[in-house]
C-alpha cells in the first residue's frame, strides 16, 4: 500500500506506529480537550463521530504538527434508498474537511446472519468509495453477537480481520487476545498495518494500568503498529495514561 | 489568517498547513519547473533535491500532480512540508533561455482539483496572465478552478502575472496590481506575486490584495543568495506573509542551507545584517579574484559614495588598474599589512580590534604622508590634509557588497 | 525662475565651442529643460533642432556635433556610462543619435559639463582638450592618419592616463559617410558621426575631470541604485546570458526563429550558426569579460589575437561580417572587426555593403574585374577580408563601396535588394520573420535601426510573454511603446541592457532621488520618451521626411521568405504603418499633428516653422 500523505498523518513514517484516541462519544471528546492540550498535539489522530466536534475545536487542528482527525461511520448510513450515494456524500464531505481517514466496524457473530451481512455490505461500499477518493479506510474487526464465545473468540477475530483486508481496508484494528501467538497469526494473515483496540472487557479494565502497558509492549514486539485508546481514558488521569502510552509506542521519538 | 470570514473549514485547516498559524508566515519551495521549463538544473533528480530541501524545513513544497503521486512519501510525518499541486501548464516562461522558446502564449489545465484532494494536497496553484490576447480565456479557466476549489474546500493559490505585449516598462507595476485585483476577484485564497523591485510600489500591491495572503515569487536564480534574503526581508516588512522560491532554492548548491537561511528571515525574524555579521568574522580580509574583475569600477564608486556621499573615484579607498597590455583588470585593496601603522612617526594610526581595519586619530595626524608612501598597494590618500583610508566599512565592506562578479569577496560572505 | 541643476546628478553646464573662432561659451542647463527632455538623446535632440535650420549640410561647419550625458551618467546607477552623440548624418541627411558607452561620458561630466556642442571648423587637424572645466583646442597633425587605437594611446601618452579620448580613424578624416567615433574600444558607429568630426578638422577630443558628481538625496539614491543593481543580479538576461555570452547569446534563437538575415537578406536561416554561437566563441576566442563604467553586466568580451586585443565581436558585428555574407570563419570575422575599428567605420554598414556586393557578384552584375580581382563569393573569408579592407582604406573600388548601399544601388539599378532604410544599412533581424522589427526599421528616426524599437525582445526572444513574430496585428502598438521607452532610457545616461531588468518605477526612483525633480511617476517618464521621439521626428519632417520614406526595401515587401518558421511571409508594411501613425497622433503623411505637439508641450521648447 503506497505510503500516502494521509496514511502518513496517521502512522508516523519514522516508526510506522500511531496512538489514536477514540472520541466518538462527545463526552469523551470534551474530557480529552479539557485536559492539557499539549498532550493532544502529540497524538497521531482523534476519531470523531462528526465534523462538528472538529470545527468547534479547530485551534487544536491548525498547523502542520497538529493531530489528524478520523471520521467514524456507522451502519445508519445504509438506511436510505441510495446507500452508495449517501456514503459518497459522506466521504466527499470528509475530504473537504481534510479528514485523514474513515473508520468503521465490521461485526460478525450475530444469530441473525442478516446483521452480519449488512455489516459486510457497509464495509464493502465504504471501501469502494474510499478507494476511489484515496481516503484511507480503517476497519475495526470486532466479533460480536450471540454466536461469539471465549472458545471461538480468537478465530472469530482472525476471520473478521481477514475479511476486512479482503474487502479493502488500509488499516485493521483488532481487540486484544489472551494468547499472543493467536495475535501473531492474525497479523500473519492480514499483512497490512494493524492496531490494537482498547480492551473493553470489564475484567481487563479492573487490572488496568499495569496490564495495558504489558499488553502494549508485547503486541508491539510482535509487529503491531499502534493502539486505539477509548474507554481506558475514563479511568484515572487520562494525561498520565496518554503520556505513558505515547512513550511506549513511539519511544524517544517525541 | 487572511480577513475572510467566509473561508470554509476545509480551506482554513489546509491553509494552516501552508501558512504557519503561530506567526502567520510561510516559506514555500517551488519544484514544479519540470512541467513548464523541462529538466532544468536542480530538478533533474527531483527526489534527491527535495530530500535536501526538506532537511531545511520549508512549510510547503509545490509540485505537479505526477510528481506528487510519485513522491508523496516525502510529505508524510509530523513536521513534513505541506504539498501544493500545480493544476495548470503554460509555455509562456520558455523564453530564449530554454529549449523551444514560445512563439505565442499557450495555457491548459493539467489536473483537476479532485485529484489534488485525493493525493492529499493542501493547496492548488494556477497562473493568471494579464496583458495578452487570450486573457479572457485564461480568466475563464481560472474561474473554473476557483469553483472546483470551492466545491472541494481546497485553497486556491493564484499566481497573477503581467505577461504579453500590453506589458511595458511604464505600466509594469500597474499591471501587477491589476492582476492581483483580478485574482482576488476570482476567489484566490492566497497569492504568489512577483516583486516590483522596491517596497513602496510593493506596498500598493499588498494593499490591492485586500487581505488575501501575499507570497512573493523568486523567479530566476539570483547571483547571490544575499539578494534573495534581502528581498524576503523587504517584502515581509510591507505586508507579504512569505515567499514561494523555486530556482533560488533548488539551484543553490546547498538547498537545505538555503532553506534554513530563508527560515531565519521569515520565521526567525532575523535580518540579513544579523546573519552576515554572524558569518563574517574579523579580521575582515577582502579577497581579490583578479580573473573575475571586469574593470567596471563600481567598487570605487560605492566606496567614494559610502564615505563621502559623492561620486569621485579619486576619493575611493581602493583602486582598479588596467594592465599594460589591456588584458587584465586589477583591483588593489587594503590587505591589512599594517605597513602604514608601523611607518607612522606620530602614532596616529592604530588597528581596530573588532574589524581589524586601520584607523586614524585626526588630532595626531600631521599630514606628513609617510604612510601613503609606505602602502604597498597605494590605497592611502592624503586629500587637503585629510587621510583617506580603508575602514572595512565596520566589518561589512561596501565594495564587496556591490561587486556583481565576486571579484571582491570576504570569507563567510556571499 | 530656473533653478540650477548642479548637485542634482547633473553638472549643470553645457559647453559650446566654435572651432572656427575658437570661442568657448558656457551655457546653463535649466531645470525646465531637464523636466522636458532629461539629458542624453533628449537634450542632444533639443540642442540639434534649435541650433540648425532646414537643409544644413552635414559636413558643413554649421552642423553641430553634440555630446550629451544624462543625469545618471557617472553615478552608482547600474551601467551609468552612457552618453549620446547627436548630429545631422552625412550618410542619411537626417537626424542621427549614436549612443555610446565606455568611460568618456563620465569623464565629461566630471570635467563639469553635461553636454558639449561643437560647431565650426578648425583651420588644421585639431584636438579639443577639456581639462577639468578648461576647454581649449590644440594642433593634432601628429595624429593625422592614425588608426583609432593608436591615436587614443598617443593622446594618453602625451596628456596622461587619466584622460579619456574620443577619436576618429582615417575613415573619419577622409569624410567617409559610414565613419564612426571611437573611444576605449567602444563606438558611436552608425550614421557617419565620424565624418562630421572629420569635416570639422577634429581628430580627437580628450577629457579629464576631478569634480565629484553629487546627487540631491544621497541616501535615497543609494538605496534606489542598490535595488536596481539587485534586480540586475536577479534577472537571467543581465545576470547570466549577457555576462556569459555577450550579445551573441541570442544568435541561435534568432536563427531558430528563421530571423537571422543571411546572404543579403535572401533568407533568415544560416546553416552554420552553431559554429559562431556564444558557446563556441567563449570556448575558443574570448578571454575576458570587460565592463563599461559602472556596469555590473560586462557584456563586452575581449578576444586576444596574436597582434591585437579586440573588444568583440558583438552580435551585430558578428552577424554583419558573418552570416549576412555567408561567412562562419571566426578568425576572419575578428580580423574584419579589428579593421573596421582601427580605420573607424561602422561594422553593420560595412557588412551590409559587402553582402550587397556579394549578391551583385552572384547575379553577375559585378565581376571580379570590377572588384580589383576579388571573387566575391558567398561565404568566402578571403573576399570578406579584402572587401572590408578596401572599404576601410578606400583602396580601389573601396572608394566607391564605402559610400553605402543606397548610392551603390542607384548606380547598379538594384534598389530592391539594397538593404537600407533612409540610407542607413539594415541590422541583424529579418523583418519578414519579425514584423515588429520591420515596422521599427521603417519608422526609426535615424534610418534602419534595431534599437529604437527592440520588439525582438518579445517577438523572437519571448521575454515577458511571447508575441507571434509573423503576425502583423498589434505590432504598431508594440513599436510605439518600445520607441517611447527607449527614447527615455537613452536620455537618462544608463545603458539599454541595464534597463532589461528594470521597470520605469525603479528608473524613476533613481532619477527622482538623484535630481530632486518630480520624475518618479512611470507616466511622466513615458511622456518624456514620447516627447523626445516626436522631437526627432519633427527634425526629420523639417528635412522633408514623409510617409514614402518610412519604407522597406522591395525584397522584404514582395519576396516571400523562402524557408524557416516564417516561410512564405512578407512584411505588410502599409497596414502596420497606418495603425502606427494613428497611435502616434501623426497624420497620414507621417507628420505629427498639432494636437500631439501641443499635448507633449513641444511647442514650448522648439519653434515650428510650418
Amino acid at each position: 500500500m503506497t505510503f500516502t500523505i494521509r496514511i502518513g498523518r496517521i502512522l508516523n513514517p519514522t516508526d510506522l506506529r500511531c496512538v489514536l484516541v477514540d472520541c466518538s462519544d462527545d463526552f469523551a471528546f470534551q474530557k480529552i480537550i479539557a485536559t492539557d492540550t499539549g498532550i493532544i498535539k502529540r497524538l497521531d489522530g482523534l476519531i470523531v463521530a462528526d465534523a462538528e466536534s472538529i470545527i468547534k475545536n479547530k485551534h487544536v487542528f491548525l498547523g502542520r504538527r497538529s493531530p489528524s482527525y478520523i471520521l467514524r461511520v456507522n451502519s445508519e448510513v445504509l438506511q436510505s434508498s441510495n446507500p452508495k450515494a449517501n456514503i459518497e456524500e459522506l466521504v466527499v464531505e470528509a475530504l473537504r474537511m481534510d479528514f485523514s481517514a474513515v473508520i468503521s466496524t465490521l461485526t460478525i457473530g450475530h444469530e441473525d446472519e442478516r446483521i452480519d451481512s449488512n455489516s459486510v455490505k457497509l464495509i464493502a461500499i465504504l471501501s469502494d468509495v474510499c478507494y476511489d477518493y484515496e481516503l484511507p479506510f480503517i476497519v475495526e474487526a470486532v466479533p460480536f453477537g450471540e454466536r461469539v464465545s471465549s472458545e471461538n473468540y480468537s478465530e472469530s477475530v482472525g476471520l473478521a480481520a481477514r475479511m476486512a483486508v479482503e474487502v479493502g481496508a488500509s488499516i485493521v484494528a483488532v481487540p486484544p487476545l489472551k494468547n499472543i501467538e493467536d495475535l501473531k497469526n492474525v497479523i500473519e494473515s492480514v499483512k497490512t498495518y494493524t492496531l490494537l483496540m482498547d480492551p473493553s472487557s470489564k475484567l481487563v479494565i479492573e487490572k488496568m494500568q499495569q496490564n495495558l502497558s504489558d499488553i502494549l509492549l508485547s503486541v508491539l514486539d510482535i509487529g503491531l503498529n499502534g493502539i486505539v485508546l477509548g474507554r481506558s481514558l475514563n479511568i484515572g488521569n487520562p494525561v498520565d495514561l496518554l503520556t505513558d502510552v505515547l512513550s511506549i509506542v513511539h519511544g524517544r521519538l517525541d | 489568517m487572511g480577513g475572510s470570514i467566509e473561508l470554509s473549514f476545509g480551506k482554513l485547516v489546509r491553509l494552516s498547513k501552508i501558512i504557519d498559524p503561530s506567526d502567520g508566515r510561510s516559506l514555500v519551495v517551488a519544484a514544479d519547473h519540470g512541467l513548464m521549463l523541462g529538466p532544468i538544473k536542480g530538478v533533474v533528480d527531483l527526489e534527491a533535491t527535495l530530500r535536501k530541501v526538506i532537511a531545511g524545513g520549508p512549510d510547503a513544497i509545490l509540485v505537479s500532480l505526477g510528481q506528487a503521486r510519485k513522491l508523496s512519501h516525502l510529505f508524510t510525518g509530523k513536521g513534513a512540508p505541506a504539498m501544493l499541486v500545480r493544476v495548470d501548464w503554460t509555455n509562456a516562461f520558455r523564453d530564449k533561455t530554454y529549449t523551444l522558446p514560445a512563439r505565442s502564449i499557450q495555457f491548459n489545465k493539467v489536473a483537476t482539483v479532485k485529484e489534488a484532494v485525493k493525493v492529499g494536497a493542501s493547496g492548488v496553484v494556477t497562473y493568471l496572465f494579464l496583458g495578452f490576447e487570450g486573457e479572457n480565456d485564461h480568466i475563464a479557466m481560472v474561474e473554473e478552478f476557483s469553483s472546483e476549489c470551492k466545491t472541494w474546500s481546497m485553497p486556491l493559490i493564484i499566481e497573477p502575472l503581467p505577461m504579453g505585449p500590453r506589458v511595458t516598462k511604464a505600466n509594469y507595476v500597474d499591471m501587477v496590481r491589476k492582476a492581483v485585483e483580478k485574482a482576488v476577484e476570482l476567489g484566490a485564497d492566497a497569492l504568489k506575486v512577483p516583486y516590483t523591485g522596491d517596497p513602496y510600489s510593493f506596498k500598493e500591491v499588498v494593499e490591492a490584495s485586500s487581505g488575501v495572503p501575499v507570497l512573493v515569487l523568486g523567479g530566476y536564480k539570483a547571483l547571490s543568495i544575499r539578494d534573495s534574503l534581502e528581498v524576503i526581508s523587504e517584502v515581509l516588512d510591507v505586508g507579504a506573509v512569505g515567499v514561494v522560491f523555486g530556482r533560488n532554492v533548488v539551484q543553490d548548491p546547498n538547498p537545505d542551507e538555503a532553506v534554513r537561511l530563508m527560515r531565519r528571515i521569515i520565521h526567525g525574524k532575523e535580518t540579513v545584517t544579523d546573519i552576515l555579521r554572524e558569518r563574517i568574522k574579523p579580521p575582515v580580509r577582502i579577497l581579490v579574484d583578479v580573473e573575475r574583475c571586469s574593470g567596471c569600477r563600481i567598487c570605487e564608486l560605492a566606496c567614494s559614495f559610502s564615505h563621502e556621499k559623492v561620486f569621485n573615484s579619486s576619493l575611493a579607498r581602493l583602486r582598479v588598474k588596467v594592465s599594460e597590455d589591456g588584458k587584465a583588470f586589477i583591483p588593489y585593496v587594503c590587505n591589512l599589512c599594517y605597513s602604514c601603522v608601523n611607518a607612522c612617526p606620530n602614532g596616529a594610526l592604530r588597528v581596530n580590534s573588532r574589524t581589524g581595519a586601520v584607523e586614524v586619530s585626526p588630532e595626531l595626524c600631521q599630514g606628513c604622508g609617510v604612510c601613503v608612501d609606505s602602502c604597498p598597494v597605494k590605497v592611502l590618500k592624503l586629500i587637503n590634509g585629510r587621510l583617506l583610508l580603508c575602514d572595512l566599512c565596520d566589518g561589512l565592506p561596501e565594495c564587496v557588497k556591490w561587486c556583481s562578479r565576486n571579484a571582491l569577496r570576504v570569507e563567510g560572505g556571499w | 525662475m530656473n533653478l540650477s541643476l548642479s548637485g542634482r546628478g547633473y553638472a549643470g553646464a553645457i559647453a559650446k565651442l566654435d572651432l572656427s573662432s575658437g570661442r568657448v561659451e558656457k551655457a546653463v542647463l535649466s531645470q525646465k529643460d531637464a523636466l522636458m527632455v532629461l539629458g542624453g538623446k533628449g537634450l542632444g535632440s533639443l540642442l540639434l533642432y534649435n541650433s540648425t535650420r532646414r537643409g544644413v549640410d552635414p559636413l558643413s561647419p554649421e552642423n553641430p556635433l553634440i555630446l550629451a550625458t544624462g543625469p545618471l551618467t557617472g553615478t552608482l546607477a547600474p551601467s551609468s556610462c552612457r552618453f549620446s552623440i547627436v548630429t545631422k548624418s552625412p550618410h542619411t541627411g537626417l537626424f542621427l543619435d549614436s549612443n555610446c558607452g565606455g568611460f568618456f561620458g563620465v569623464e565629461l561630466k566630471k570635467a563639469g559639463f553635461d553636454a558639449v556642442m561643437i560647431t565650426g571648423k578648425a583651420s588644421q587637424l585639431s584636438m579639443i582638450v577639456i581639462d577639468d572645466g578648461d576647454v581649449y583646442v590644440e594642433d593634432a597633425n601628429w595624429l593625422m592618419g592614425l588608426k583609432t587605437m593608436e591615436a587614443e594611446k598617443k593622446v594618453k601618452d602625451r596628456l596622461g592616463e587619466e584622460f579619456r579620448v574620443l577619436t576618429i580613424g582615417p575613415a573619419g578624416e577622409e569624410l567617409v559617410p559610414i565613419a564612426g567615433i571611437f573611444t576605449d574600444q567602444r563606438c558611436a558607429g552608425r550614421g557617419g558621426a565620424g565624418a562630421v568630426m572629420g569635416s570639422k578638422n577634429l581628430k580627437s577630443i580628450a577629457v579629464r575631470g576631478e569634480k565629484p558628481i553629487t546627487v540631491y538625496d544621497p541616501d535615497g539614491f543609494k538605496k534606489a541604485c542598490w535595488r536596481a543593481h539587485r534586480r540586475i543580479r536577479m534577472h537571467e538576461v543581465t545576470a547570466r546570458s549577457l555576462p556569459t555570452y555577450g550579445t551573441v547569446n541570442i544568435i541561435e534563437t534568432i536563427n531558430e526563429a528563421g530571423a537571422l538575415p543571411t546572404k543579403n537578406f535572401k533568407t533568415g536561416v544560416f546553416q552554420d550558426t552553431w559554429k559562431i554561437s556564444g558557446y563556441e566563441w567563449r570556448r575558443e576566442l574570448w578571454k575576458k569579460d570587460r565592463a563599461c563604467f559602472g556596469c555590473p553586466i560586462a557584456c563586452s568580451k575581449l578576444t586576444f589575437t596574436l597582434a591585437h586585443v579586440v573588444d568583440g565581436p558583438d552580435y551585430e558585428t558578428l552577424w554583419a561580417l558573418g552570416p549576412l555574407c555567408g561567412v562562419s570563419d571566426k578568425e576572419a570575422i575578428v580580423y574584419a572587426n579589428w579593421l573596421c575599428d582601427a580605420y573607424g567605420v561602422d561594422t553593420i554598414s560595412t557588412g551590409v555593403i559587402v553582402s550587397f556586393v556579394m549578391e551583385l557578384y552572384e547575379r553577375k552584375i559585378l565581376k571580379s574585374e570590377d572588384l580589383d580581382g576579388v571573387n566575391a563569393k558567398w561565404g568566402s573569408s578571403e573576399a570578406l577580408l579584402r572587401l572590408v579592407e578596401k572599404i576601410c582604406k578606400g583602396d580601389g573600388v573601396g572608394k566607391e563601396l564605402r559610400l553605402g548601399v543606397k548610392k551603390l544601388s542607384v548606380k547598379y539599378g538594384c534598389e530592391d535588394i539594397a538593404m537600407h532604410v533612409k540610407g542607413l544599412e539594415m541590422p541583424g533581424y529579418e523583418p519578414r520573420a519579425s514584423k515588429g522589427m520591420g515596422l521599427g526599421y521603417a519608422t526609426s528616426d535615424r534610418g534602419a535601426c534595431h534599437l529604437r524599437a527592440y520588439t525582438a525582445d518579445k517577438e523572437l526572444l519571448a521575454y515577458g510573454g511571447a508575441v507571434d513574430p509573423v503576425k502583423a496585428d498589434g505590432k504598431a502598438k508594440l513599436v510605439v511603446d518600445y520607441q517611447n521607452e527607449k527614447a527615455l532610457i537613452d536620455s537618462t545616461g544608463i545603458c539599454f541592457f541595464a534597463s532589461f531588468a528594470l521597470s520605469f518605477r525603479e528608473i524613476g526612483e533613481m532619477l527622482a532621488t538623484a535630481t530632486g525633480l518630480p520624475l518618479n511617476e512611470a507616466d511622466t517618464l513615458r511622456t518624456i520618451g514620447e516627447r523626445v521621439y516626436n522631437l526627432t521626428r519633427l527634425f526629420n519632417v523639417r528635412e522633408g521626411v514623409r510617409r514614402r520614406d518610412d519604407c522597406l526595401p522591395r525584397r522584404l515587401l514582395e519576396e516571400a521568405m523562402p524557408e524557416g518558421p516564417a516561410k512564405g511571409s512578407i512584411v505588410e508594411l502599409d497596414k502596420m504603418l497606418n495603425e502606427y501613425y494613428i497611435l502616434r497622433g501623426w497624420d497620414e503623411n507621417g507628420i505629427p499633428k498639432s494636437e500631439t505637439i501641443k499635448r507633449l508641450n513641444l511647442d514650448l521648447i522648439i519653434s515650428l516653422e510650418d
